[in-house]
């Protein structure tokens, strides 16, 4: 994830405007998945492996109507 | 969208997907904390609707209930290896606590880190007790 993370910054240095706006939304993704999976649980309630479960979901449904969309 | 961005959404989608090698995992998970929740919503006074009065006595019982049927499945339910051993230590557990008087329902107003009064201290709270 970090990589991608990575690749994203480094293209955004030479994308064109279209190019970089679509790519700055792709990072703030990549952050969300980065959060999700560094989230900390609480215990006794609250299990890091859930939360970070129904965030992952959330993303996956929002990058598949990205994905179907074509464009943010 | 730009083929470069295409490239890039679609590898992210890609690592999103990987979380699909855990989904037994955590389907177990999602169980074993369903089933901490189910106790926790019995114990904790403020998940009560308003206006129902419920005692100790009452909240015992629906823990019985609740334990029995689970002690069922314990035998008869299709549970995992991990998930029979959680469930024991859990009513285990649940039982030393239906021991100690007065120390079943959980008032009100205090949280699910608190511990209720006469109940044991946490190694936690006994460490910061002590400093």
């Amino acid at each position: 994830m970090r990589e991608v993370r990575k690749q994203i910054k480094k293209q955004l240095a030479t994308a064109s405007p279209t190019e970089a706006k679509q790519l700055a939304v792709l990072d703030d993704y990549a952050t969300g998945i980065v959060t999700a999976l560094n989230t900390d649980g609480l215990q006794p309630f609250k299990y890091a492996t859930v939360e970070a479960s129904q965030m992952l979901e959330e993303i996956e449904a929002s990058l598949q109507q990205l994905s179907k969309k074509g464009g943010p | 969208m730009r083929p470069l961005c295409a490239q890039k959404l679609a590898r992210l989608q890609a690592i999103v997907a990987e979380r699909a090698a855990w989904t037994d995992q955590l389907a177990q998970v999602k169980r074993l904390h369903g089933w901490l929740l189910e106790v926790e919503h019995l114990l904790d006074e403020s998940l009560v609707p308003e206006g129902e009065v419920v005692s100790n006595v009452t909240v015992g019982s629906r823990l019985d209930s609740w334990r029995e049927r689970m002690a069922a499945q314990l035998t008869d339910g299709p549970l995992s290896e991990l998930e029979r051993e959680c469930l024991t230590e859990f009513l285990h557990v649940l039982s030393n606590l239906l021991a100690a008087p007065g120390a079943v329902l959980r008032p009100g107003g205090l949280s699910p880190h608190q511990q209720r009064h006469g109940a044991q201290h946490s190694r936690a709270e006994a460490r910061s007790i002590a400093a």
